[in-house]
């Protein structure tokens, strides 16, 4: 019981990041049709800067000027990296392969001025409870709390305001949104700031549960990535589903099958539903399918 | 007329020449020097253009992005060291069974992946790297996990070896090179330009795709049974997704040339890597940067001018009366070729300004 | 007509075929027989998005169709793929030229030369052969090694048209084959298109150009709404009350049909 309870617990919180990780993929991709493989290191790089450099003795305030630096940075990188190459007829899959150099070099970076090794952790609400015998950090809840309003907040300001309902106009028809008078680059930086503001928090409340290092491996990236195909490409919700479903299915099977499986499972479900179902749990077709000729 | 699809050839050995004379100097130089760490340069350069040839054949005549290219070397250098372990074949069986490993894995892959495109396309090759990354480390009975596998017999750090890298990778270029102008080549290439259209003249274009990529990973697979007569040690870190980025960099530097932008971007790629090896975080940082900087700002590679295929173009002779044995006797083929034969006194075409392009 | 000829089956036998673009009905239970003797040319007219070109695309594959049946010479070709109708006799070209423009005219027709293997086929000399008989046929004869980039429209949608010849073609598909020709190069697609059906070749041409359609077809079918509202010959058509309301246009009546020539 104390097993499974545990279990639970983890994959929730996996999932929940995941599902976030997910949901700034989706940011970007819907307004760009871009994948964003660089979500992980955006996302260390967040929890770095709040464990290594600390501008202030509250952990709060702290957080908050890690998630506004690594918005910012988001915001940069797409001008720098992306908007030039974008505006001269890249092809998405250039634009994503430009987004894998984007990571590396962040964490290249990274660990220039960090080093490689794990940082001590120093999570915002520290202590946790006890339930049915297994240790349920505080710091977990919040996670969950943060996603529930930051899932709130982003859909209330698609809905009700200006710049939420061009991008949700960019994001149906971008030549066409031109044509409206809407910006549409300035607003893809918008997204990309949104996206990685989102990052920044997970980066800033989960990673500390799980420890803080950077790991030449670009896994997490994938791993987003995967939760959004499997929830559904373009779909919000569906990336938030899509990470709890992956985040349960694999973890649960780490814990009692083999714990060697979990990415190896991650990896094997993309690639199913990239080859039967892209369209994802949600169903949406993608459009980027050849012919049956 | 049979002569002049000869010539075609024959104009294209100048190409070849020029490469087996690059590769040969190449050789020579590092053997004369005599240092290991040239010979060892030398061979990754080697391995390193045949790996850039084979994602040439996925991406630059079938335009299918492939990140697969380093987990399917990594398959080569597995199976040829299962297969010399188990049966202590020498290399030649070894390297026979590894490009029938690798074509039988693109064949595998290809076939649930073909009628994805473009960027999808290459994020399911993304999920098949990855896939190969973890199956080689967790797969500890038939690759020795993550503390790797010993190579019987290895030669490390030889110049016969070498020698033979090179002379591989020459051939392989040279291979591209005709392939580019056979039939089958114009045929594909032609894919690559309009997939609708080529379908509506008859051409089998998901045999094609699949073929490219079969013949893509056997070369690739190949490649990793060279690596494993050079290197004494294998293990999965060898194998990982960071260095099928760094392969689509040096195809995408090399330039829209399949025979002299491989052996640039391989070439390129290679000399900043051996620069860098000394600090193993540098070599990825620069990987990084090339990624961002080439791919954003230098599309069209080092030799992005060059049209990559062949011209059926004029002068050609038509065939005399007397004595060819493929003159065509019918009335509308000699007046055809008397037609064609009169164009043949003109000048042959206009150069074409470079017309703006999506990359 | 014989028995022997009613024996043969047709150039082409559309029946009940549908075809939806999400909520949009394009085609609904479409029937269109045309013969395989003798050889003629029909021409499609309809308004834009009448479904003219659907058509076209669902016979040439591809697109997938949503129900019904598409018989061209006797093979069932929604059981087939798009390569399969070159093999069948059917060629068709587009609206917009899809050329390979970094190549000589004759490459462009080679490869269409090259793709469909008979018994007694030469090779790639016999492939060339071919494919600049087929240019020399629609007037490009001349300009074999020219670039294809750097050639006017018209000449390009010669080039396009002398590929789909290359593939000897029983059945021949053409998509506004006038549409950016000026007058001169119009009366001499005329003049090429019906050498063509003397030679023994059906077209299925959907044109706009009425001068062309009156000059080439002998029989004229008018598509409204995703069926057929109209079959008879050009004069027929002009005159057309039905016609004229819903295509032409009340006042036209500039075109006398002439066989061959255009005015």
């Amino acid at each position: 019981m104390n097993e499974l309870t545990g279990a639970v617990a983890s994959s929730l919180f996996y999932g929940t990041a995941l599902g976030l990780m997910a949901l700034a993929f989706t940011i970007i991709y819907t307004v760009s049709q871009v994948f964003n493989f660089a979500v992980g290191q955006f996302m260390i790089l967040a929890a770095l800067l709040t464990t290594a450099v600390r501008f202030t003795g509250s952990a709060v305030v702290n957080d908050l000027i890690a998630i506004a630096l690594v918005a910012a940075m988001g915001s940069a990188t797409y001008l720098v990296a992306l908007r030039w190459p974008e505006r001269h007829g890249a092809s998405p899959l250039t634009l994503v392969i430009i987004t894998f150099g984007i990571g590396i070099v962040i964490e290249q970076v990274a660990i220039l001025a960090w080093g490689s090794y794990p940082l001590s952790e120093a999570p915002v609400l520290g202590g946790h409870f006890v339930l049915n015998g297994t240790y349920v950090p505080y710091q977990g809840l919040l996670l969950i709390a943060a996603a529930a309003v930051t899932v709130t907040g982003l859909g209330l300001l698609q809905r009700h305001t200006v710049v939420g309902k061009q991008l949700i106009a960019l994001g149906g028809n971008r030549a066409t949104a031109r044509y409206y008078g809407i910006n549409d680059r300035t607003l893809v930086a918008v997204a990309w700031t949104t996206s990685c503001a989102v990052l920044a928090i997970v980066g800033t409340l989960y990673l500390p549960l799980t420890g803080v290092a950077i790991t030449t491996d670009l896994s997490y990236g994938v791993a987003a990535f995967a939760a959004a195909v499997i929830g559904g490409l373009g779909n919000p919700a569906g990336a938030l589903f899509g990470g709890l479903i992956v985040a349960f299915v694999t973890n649960l099977t780490g814990v009692y099958v083999n714990p060697n499986l979990t990415d190896l499972l991650t990896f094997a479900m993309l690639f199913a539903f990239l080859v039967f179902r892209p369209g994802g749990l949600t169903g949406r077709s993608i459009e980027l399918l050849g012919p049956r000729a | 007329m049979a002569a002049w699809i000869a010539r075609a050839h024959v104009r294209a050995a100048r190409t070849d020449l020029a490469m087996v004379v690059v590769f040969a100097a190449v050789v020579i130089f590092t053997a004369a020097h005599g240092s290991d760490f040239a010979t060892t340069t030398t061979i990754n350069f080697g391995l390193f253009t045949l790996l850039t040839a084979s994602l040439q054949i996925m991406l630059g005549f079938s335009n299918q992005a492939s990140l697969t290219q380093v987990g399917i070397y990594g398959v080569g250098a597995y199976v040829a060291v299962y297969v010399e372990t188990e049966t202590g074949v020498a290399m030649p069986v070894a390297l026979l069974a590894s490009l029938a490993a690798g074509a039988a894995a693109g064949l595998l892959l290809a076939l649930p992946l073909s009628r994805l495109r473009e960027h999808i396309l290459a994020m399911g090759t993304l999920a098949v790297q990855v896939i190969l990354s973890e199956a080689f480390v967790h797969l500890t009975s038939l690759t020795g996990g993550v503390n790797g596998e010993a190579v019987p017999d290895a030669l490390i750090d030889s110049v016969p070896v070498m020698a033979t890298i090179c002379a591989c990778a020459a051939g392989v270029i040279i291979g591209l090179n005709h392939f580019r102008i056979s039939r089958v080549g114009r045929r594909i290439l032609a894919v690559k330009a309009d997939e609708t259209m080529a379908a509506s003249i008859g051409i089998n274009v998901r045999w094609l795709r699949l073929m490219a990529v079969a013949v893509s990973f056997a070369v690739a697979a190949g490649a990793g049974c060279l690596f494993t007569e050079t290197a004494g040690f294998i293990s999965p870190d060898d194998f990982t997704l960071t260095s099928s980025l760094a392969v689509l960099v040096a195809v995408i530097l090399g330039g829209r040339s399949v025979t002299w932008g491989t052996l640039a971007g391989a070439a390129a790629y290679s000399v900043l890597n051996a620069e860098t090896t000394s600090l193993p975080g540098l070599s990825d940082l620069l990987l990084g940067i090339m990624l961002v900087v080439v791919l954003g700002y230098l599309p069209s590679g080092l030799t992005g001018f060059r049209v990559p295929w062949q011209r059926v173009r004029l002068p050609y002779r038509a065939p005399r009366a007397s004595g060819a044995a493929d003159s065509d006797p019918t009335p509308q083929g000699t007046a055809a070729a008397a037609a064609v034969d009169a164009c043949a006194h003109k000048e042959p075409h206009t150069r074409p300004r470079i017309l703006p392009r999506k990359w | 007509m014989s028995a022997v000829t009613a024996v043969e089956p047709a150039a082409l036998r559309v029946a009940g075929l549908c075809k939806s673009f999400g909520g949009v009905r394009v085609l609904r239970d479409f029937e269109l027989t045309v013969p395989a003797q003798p050889q003629a040319a029909v021409a499609i007219l309809g308004q834009n998005g009448a479904g003219k070109t659907t058509l076209l695309n669902l016979i040439t594959r591809l697109v997938p169709a949503d129900a019904g049946s598409i018989e061209v010479f006797g093979h069932n070709v929604l059981a087939s793929a798009a390569r399969h109708l070159a093999g069948y006799g059917v060629a068709r070209t587009f609206q917009n030229p899809r050329l390979l423009l970094d190549e000589t005219c004759l490459s462009n027709v080679v490869l269409g030369a090259q793709s469909v293997r008979r018994r007694r086929d030469g090779g790639t000399v016999a492939a060339m052969h071919r494919a600049a008989e087929a240019l020399e046929r629609v007037g490009l004869g001349g300009q074999t090694g020219r670039i294809a980039g750097t050639l006017p429209f018209g000449s390009r949608k010669l080039v396009e048209l002398a590929r789909a010849l290359a593939l000897r073609p029983r059945l021949l598909l053409l998509d506004e084959p006038a549409a950016g020709l000026s007058d001169l190069e119009e009366s001499r697609l005329a003049e090429i298109l019906t050498g063509l059906t003397d030679a023994g070749i059906t077209l299925l041409l959907i044109e706009h150009r009425m001068a062309l359609v009156a000059a080439t077809a002998r029989r004229v079918v008018m598509m409204d709404g995703g069926a057929i509202v109209f079959d008879g010959d050009a004069a027929a058509a002009i005159a057309s009350p039905l016609v004229r309301e819903r295509y032409l246009g009340a006042g036209f009546d500039q075109v006398k049909p002439e066989r061959g020539k255009l005015r």
